[in-house]
Order: structure tokens, then C-alpha cells, then sequence
């Protein structure tokens, strides 16, 4: 991991808002497009991942500085983004109404732009199938645009690992995008 | 990496062309977060104060394994001991240098907006059998409604309130209260007097009802708003406030150009518009150089 960002980390875990501020500079962009893919709601992105920001604060004591920083705020969001889907899920459950994600665009069959359908199909395979290091690596390597070795100094693993992992996602996806294909 | 299928080659090509909303404005955005980040700070602060007296034992004993229980329950003791004896004696302190402006939460719910060069203490029992504080600067006040009245305590006067919205200004250019909302009762050794909604007290006077005032202006006080009002101010006054604003400092050309008054509401969202504003009230020409302003 790169050793700029175990000295900052340091820095956080002492109470020192200027590394804090690093952190958030360095970081808050790639966190927001992450949530955002998730999401798929700009506004609610934009809570998410400064709330994400927020408890890294409110735990910064307990903050262990040799671990990849980006894995820990992809853990926390991606806990707050399962919070919110299921307060989404109840929401809609007492409303009676259970709407089919993804399936909007049946609704004109004219304007079906196969591409756009089959990407739809993507980002939903990657949220709800992939596990969350293996979607952490997928949406850094096709929607951050990084390469395998700055995905592993990132996350703090191999580059083999990572390779494996993007290979596993294309295997996933592959498999349950047969209709689409 | 392994070979990848056609199929596999087409998803991989895919998956990369989604459209993301772009993100919010990073410096917008920290500057919520970093409001969030003290109002937590002082709950934290809080939460340690009131919890010191069950809960921690339970904080404490989850983080640790099983075995290491005895270890722990005998420093306990220590642990109970030790913040008591040290959060009696200790205050909190919160300070705004040059340029600065925070809002932030009491222990009471009552919150707070320091503006420049301003600084309040209060003890860390704050909200159990009192709500004193003492301040220097400037500060607004939104008081919670609560059981024990709110003192606030300044060099120059005391203001007590049980819940309301007011400003205090206690510089050392003088001493000024004006009221948004309830009722705020100012005195000091001798004098005391009661401010009602829309009501002021002005710099240099004695604490008499003939010397209260109403609030002239709309968005009192201007400083909350962005805005610097000026009634026949001193125009020495005026720069010593956009010193503590913006950071910078003035000059004169003239010495007696610190006695010009102004009239007048400015905009101080930016440096630049604030400067102008002054030097078309005033007739004086103003040259900028780095952090001084030099007014002829």
C-alpha cells in the first residue's frame, strides 16, 4: 500500500482534520461514482458518501492505518447502501408495490435500445450477484478506469488476485446475461 | 489474464460505458462534513460525560477477548477514577481565529455560530445544574427552552435567557445585544434590563431602558448573513470587522481617514465586492496589495 497513504491514515487516527481532508480530497470522487453505480441516484449518492466520510470520522480511533483506506470506506457505503435498500423494501412492501427493477423500459418496447438494455442488465448483475470484493475490483477496473496493479496497491492485494477476481466477474455476468446475448 | 470469449470481450467492453452523475462539489462538500465532524466531535465529548458513569464497562469489555476480562476489570477501576477526577476540572474551549465561522450544537441542543475571532468556554457539567458560558467576540445564540436559564457571561455584562435567538457582541470596541426571538435580560454589577423580540442594545451605553433600541434592519445580525451593516460606523470599526473576516489587514494613508464614517449595507460574500462597496461609500480610493489594503 502506498506509504503516503499509511502516514495520513496515521494522521486521521490522531485527530488531525488536515489529513482527514487528504483522505476526503483523494478519495471523495472515485467513493461518490462507486455509490452512485450503486444507486443510481446522484442526490443519494452524494448523502451516502458523505456519510460514509462522517463515521470514518466519528471512528477514526479505531482506524488501523496499514489497511487499504478505500477498502474501509467501500465497506461502510456499501453497508449504508444495503441499509437503504432495505428500508426501500419495506417502504414498498407496505405500499403493496413491489416494482420489477430494470424492467421499466418494457413499458416501450419501441424506444428498447439493445445496448443500453444490456448495460442496464450489467449493473444490475454486478450489484445484486457479485460479492463485494469482487464488485469493489470490477467497478474500479471498468467505471474508475484504474489498471490491475493500481487496483491491488488500492485494495492492498496481489495483482493476481485482483486479475482472478475480474475474471470471476466476467464469469458471473456471462452467466447471467445469457438472454441478453 | 486468461483468455477471455467473445461474449466475455463484449461485457467487458460494456460494463464500462455507464453514465454516472457527476460529483457534487468536493469543497462544498466538505465544508457540510466538517460541521457534521464538530457537531459529532462535541456529542462525542458529551456522550463521554454522561456515560461515565454505567455504560463504559460494557463498551470496554466487548472490544476485548473473554480471557482478558480480569485484566481489564481490574483497570476499571482506574478507568472510573481517573476521568471524573480529571472532567471536573476541565473545561471546553472552542475558538474561531481570523476568517473563521462555525456553528455547533451545545449539550443542551442550543446551537451556536461564532463568528470571526471569537471564543466561548463552558464547563464540561455544561447542562446538568447549569448552562453558563463565558464569551469573547461575537457570537448568535439559539437557545433550547430548558429547566435552568442560560448565563451568558462577558466582560462587560451578563445575558440570561431561558430559549430564544439573540446576538452578542463583546468586542473591545464595545458591547452590543440584540434579540431575534424571546426575551433576554442584560445586566452587569449595578443595572440590568429586559429585551424583548426585535430589540437591541447598543455599544457604550449604560444598561438603561432609554437606551434600548429597535433592530432597524432585516437579517440582524448582519454577520449571519453575509452582510456588513453600517449606521454612521467608524470606518476604523468597519475594517477591524472585514480584518476579522477576511484575514487581511488595512492601512491608512491618513490618519484621519479612520474617522469617516460609513452608512450603509455591504455585501461580504467576497473580498473584492466588499473593497469597492467601501471605497464608493467612503469617496477614498483603496489600492490592494497581497493582505494589506491601503486606503488613500
Amino acid at each position: 500500500m502506498a506509504e503516503q497513504e499509511q502516514i495520513l491514515l496515521q494522521g486521521l487516527k490522531s485527530s488531525d482534520k488536515t489529513a482527514f481532508h487528504q483522505l476526503f480530497s483523494d478519495f471523495h470522487d472515485t467513493l461518490f461514482r462507486f455509490v452512485a453505480y450503486r444507486v443510481q441516484d446522484g442526490d443519494l449518492a452524494e448523502d451516502i458518501t458523505q456519510e460514509t466520510f462522517l463515521r470514518v470520522w466519528r471512528n477514526r480511533e479505531s482506524i488501523q492505518p496499514e489497511k487499504s483506506f478505500f477498502s474501509l470506506i467501500a465497506r461502510i457505503s456499501t453497508n449504508l447502501c444495503y441499509d437503504h435498500f432495505r428500508h426501500m423494501e419495506v417502504r414498498h412492501r407496505h405500499e403493496d408495490f413491489l416494482p420489477e427493477f430494470g424492467k421499466s423500459h418494457f413499458d416501450d418496447p419501441e424506444a428498447v435500445n439493445q445496448a443500453a438494455m444490456l448495460q442496464e442488465e450489467i449493473q444490475r448483475v454486478v450489484n445484486d450477484k457479485l460479492p463485494d470484493k469482487c464488485r469493489n475490483i470490477f467497478i474500479l477496473s471498468r467505471i474508475e478506469g484504474k489498471s490491475n496493479p493500481e487496483i491491488a496497491e488500492l485494495l492492498d492485494l496481489s495483482v493476481r488476485t485482483v486479475e482472478n477476481q475480474i475474471y470471476r466477474a466476467l464469469k458471473v455476468l456471462k452467466k447471467n446475461l445469457k438472454n441478453y446475448l | 489474464m486468461k483468455k477471455l470469449d467473445d461474449i466475455q470481450k463484449l461485457i467487458w467492453e460494456r460494463s464500462a460505458q455507464v453514465e454516472l452523475p457527476s460529483p457534487p462539489d468536493k469543497k462544498a462538500v466538505w465544508m457540510r462534513l466538517s460541521q457534521h465532524m464538530d457537531i459529532s466531535d462535541i456529542d462525542i465529548d458529551m456522550n463521554q460525560d454522561q456515560q461515565r458513569i454505567a455504560p463504559p464497562a460494557q463498551r470496554f469489555l466487548s472490544k476485548f477477548k473473554p480471557r482478558m476480562t480480569y485484566a481489564v476489570s481490574l483497570g476499571l477501576a482506574l478507568v472510573f477514577a481517573l476521568p471524573i477526577a480529571y472532567d471536573s476540572l476541565t473545561t471546553e474551549t472552542l475558538v474561531t481565529q481570523t476568517t473563521d465561522f462555525r456553528t455547533l450544537q451545545l449539550p443542551d441542543g442550543s446551537t451556536i455560530t461564532l463568528n470571526a475571532g471569537s471564543q466561548i468556554k463552558y464547563k464540561k457539567d455544561f447542562n446538568t445544574d447549569h448552562r453558563s458560558l463565558t464569551m469573547t467576540g461575537e457570537v448568535y445564540f439559539n437557545v433550547k427552552n430548558g429547566n435552568t436559564p442560560f448565563v451568558i457571561q462577558t466582560n462587560q455584562g451578563q445575558v440570561t435567557v431561558l430559549g430564544t435567538s439573540f446576538n452578542v457582541r463583546s468586542r473591545e470596541d464595545g458591547f452590543e445585544v440584540g434579540v431575534n426571538e424571546g426575551i433576554v435580560k442584560v445586566s452587569n454589577d449595578s443595572k440590568s434590563v429586559i429585551l424583548h423580540k426585535g430589540q437591541m442594545i447598543g455599544i457604550d451605553s449604560n444598561f438603561d431602558e432609554k437606551n434600548l433600541q429597535n433592530i432597524s434592519y432585516t437579517n440582524y445580525p448582519d454577520w449571519m448573513h453575509e452582510k456588513l451593516v453600517c449606521e454612521q460606523t467608524p470606518l476604523s470599526e468597519v475594517c477591524d470587522e472585514i480584518e476579522r473576516t477576511f484575514g487581511i489587514s488595512f492601512k491608512f494613508a491618513n490618519p484621519s481617514l479612520s474617522d469617516i464614517t460609513v452608512t450603509g449595507v455591504i455585501d461580504a460574500q467576497d473580498l473584492n465586492t466588499v473593497l469597492s462597496t467601501i471605497s464608493l461609500l467612503t469617496q477614498h480610493e483603496f489600492k490592494f496589495d497581497g493582505d494589506t489594503c491601503t486606503i488613500f
